[in-house]
């Protein structure tokens, strides 16, 4: 019998304790330590986890909640075939690579 | 064998299930209720979201890695497969894995493991490998199309025509459907549901009917039901409106375009105005077990039970949380004849609390849920500690054993597709999450950094299930 964890994301298995770990290695950045823990980068892009993730980070730094700054959610939002994304006619994907920085 | 019945293959054993249903609820009523192992900790997952908006069902169907269970209808000589470490390593190592766990301490953070540096270097090489979460496909020969939706489109593609369109409105919940009839202009809306009224609608009807007479109690249910009626009525008689069906949109890209998901196919749209109306998700919580199979929201219960007809007649649900959906999963698990006990977790609620009394259902107040685990494969124990605020006598803990567990809370509005064209964001907890900045008590109004306008209304803008003018306390 496993521990009982607490998974602030479950697409890559990042429980609350390595969260705040990294917080504790002097990750402070949203940014910084959804790279540092993986915390929002798996499939579902940080739908399931980026508002927790961010309420304990405003939590740990006492800050207003308002205060921290929501990372990037890339497209898409769910798994796509090549099949499907090969099958557009008429892309659109140029017009989001010129606002990326 | 039967027309209704079908037989699937999964991890290569027959399993016999309902015609009609998802793989996930298919599985389910097999007691298969692990559909994949997370990739670090290896640890059991089942269906979640029930919408395609999670990770935990993601399977090998018919040779096709990271195929929904919960968004897939079953079909006769389906081939299902775990796609974790365990159909990569076979069961023996899946165990080894799990025993390994149970030696790390709640907490233990990898990347700390760095000395000594032989043995770290070790860990990192043999841990590696086994993060992977999927094959890639068999030879094309193997592979058909696409597994079906377990909800397809009844007519082929809609979408041929949609190119640009000048409204649309994501989201055919009433929030949308509002925004629909106040436009003075026609407006285009489109929905996973296959006729408008939202996540609610199906749920909400049969819970009414089931009540009965007895519906009078329950004045959110009454509310909320007459609400999606007469705007699904409404909506039909307005001939400059139309509606489209199984469709998603996946993903949003500046100035103005979005790209929709019709069934299997995808489309590119351009809009000169949106409305975001795309409801709320799920929140679960953050406690010990999280994770564990079993653990639903009420958007996830109304899928199951109303599009795939799960079966839980006779089991025993606890259901927690407050509001609209606390009281709606309940009636409806009773509809279906299950035994719901439930857990009142927050202040109000007090005219459905004394009903909930009169209707027999196993009821606890002033206590909050601290943690699951699963004691049966089909099986959850949970234990419920008092909420601190809670007036009264301070209740000790206590245990409940349940087949599902349903966490009813605030949505977490939807944010990535209109946070990716250009709205601006911020955190306000108590509205479920993410939020548009200056929004008002009836949602947000701006325009995207190219001048498009667009509107976000409903639980997508945080303002609560309820009609916007209850909703959004100050």
């Amino acid at each position: 019998m496993s521990h009982p964890k607490t998974f602030l994301c479950r697409c890559e298995d990042v429980t609350l304790e390595e969260f705040r770990e990294a917080y504790g290695e002097g990750f402070s950045e949203l940014e910084s330590l959804k790279r540092y823990t993986g915390v929002g980068t798996g499939f579902c892009q940080g739908k399931g986890c980026m508002s927790e993730a961010a309420a304990e980070l405003a939590r740990l730094r006492g800050i207003e909640p308002g205060q921290i700054r929501l990372t990037t959610i890339r497209p898409p939002a769910e798994p796509l075939t090549f099949g499907q994304l090969a099958a557009l006619d008429e892309p659109i994907f140029h017009a989001a690579q010129e606002e990326e920085e | 064998m039967s027309s209704d019945k079908v037989t699937l293959r999964f991890q290569n054993k027959a399993v016999i299930c309902r015609a009609g249903t998802s793989v996930a609820a298919a599985l389910w009523e097999n007691g298969i209720r692990v559909l994949s192992h997370s990739p670090k900790y290896g640890r059991g997952r089942g269906v979640t979201c029930a919408r395609g908006q999670c990770t935990a069902c993601l399977m090998r169907i018919d040779g096709i890695p990271n195929v929904r269970a919960c968004e897939t209808a079953v079909c006769d000589g389906m081939t299902i497969e775990r796609q974790d470490t365990g159909a990569f390593y076979g069961p023996v190592l899946q165990k080894t894995l799990a025993t390994a766990d149970s030696l790390f301490p709640v907490g233990f953070y990898y990347k700390w493991f760095t000395r000594p540096a032989a043995l770290s270097r070790m860990f990192l090489q043999g841990i590696r490998p086994l993060t992977g979460v999927g094959r890639v496909p068999d030879a094309p020969a193997a592979v058909r199309s696409l597994p079906e939706a377990a909800d397809p489109p009844a007519r082929p593609a809609a979408t041929e025509d949609l190119g640009s369109v000048d409204h649309i409105i994501v989201g055919g919940g009433p929030a949308g459907l509002e925004a629909a009839l106040e436009a003075d202009a026609p407006a285009l809306v489109v929905d996973d549901h296959p006729s408008p009224g939202g996540q609610r609608a199906a749920a909400l009807r049969e819970a009414c009917e089931h009540l009965g007479s007895r519906l009078q109690r329950y004045p959110t249910l009454a509310a909320a039901d007459d609400r999606i009626r007469s705007l699904q009525e409404k909506f039909s008689e307005r001939r400059d409106l139309r509606y489209i069906g199984h469709s998603r949109i996946v993903a949003g890209y500046r100035p103005n375009g979005l790209l929709l998901r019709h069934g299997s196919e995808l489309a590119s749209v351009e809009f000169a105005m949106l409305t975001w109306a795309a409801g709320a998700m799920d929140v679960l919580g953050l406690f010990p077990g999280n994770d564990t199979p079993g653990l639903i929201g009420p958007r996830a219960l109304y899928r199951l039970l109303c599009r795939d007809g799960l079966r839980v007649d006779g089991k025993p649900v606890l259901v927690v949380g407050h509001g609209l959906d606390l009281w709606l999963s309940a009636a409806l698990l009773s509809a279906r004849g299950a035994h719901p006990a439930l857990v009142v977790d927050g202040p109000g609620d007090q005219t459905e609390i004394s009903a909930a009394v009169d209707e027999k259902w196993q009821l606890a107040t002033g206590m909050k849920l601290a943690s699951l685990r699963t004691i049966r494969a089909d099986r959850i124990s949970a234990t419920l500690v008092p909420r601190r605020s809670a007036p009264g006598p301070i209740n000790s803990h206590l245990e409940l054993d349940a087949d599902l567990v349903v966490v009813c809370g605030e949505g977490k509005p939807s944010f990535d597709v209109t946070y990716q064209i250009g709205v601006d964001y911020e955190l306000v907890p108590q509205a479920g999450g993410f939020v548009p900045t200056r929004r008002t008590e009836s949602g947000y109004r701006g325009t995207l950094p190219d001048g498009a306008p667009v509107a976000i209304v409903g639980e997508a803008a945080g303002t609560g299930p309820q009609v916007p003018s209850e909703g959004a306390p100050s």
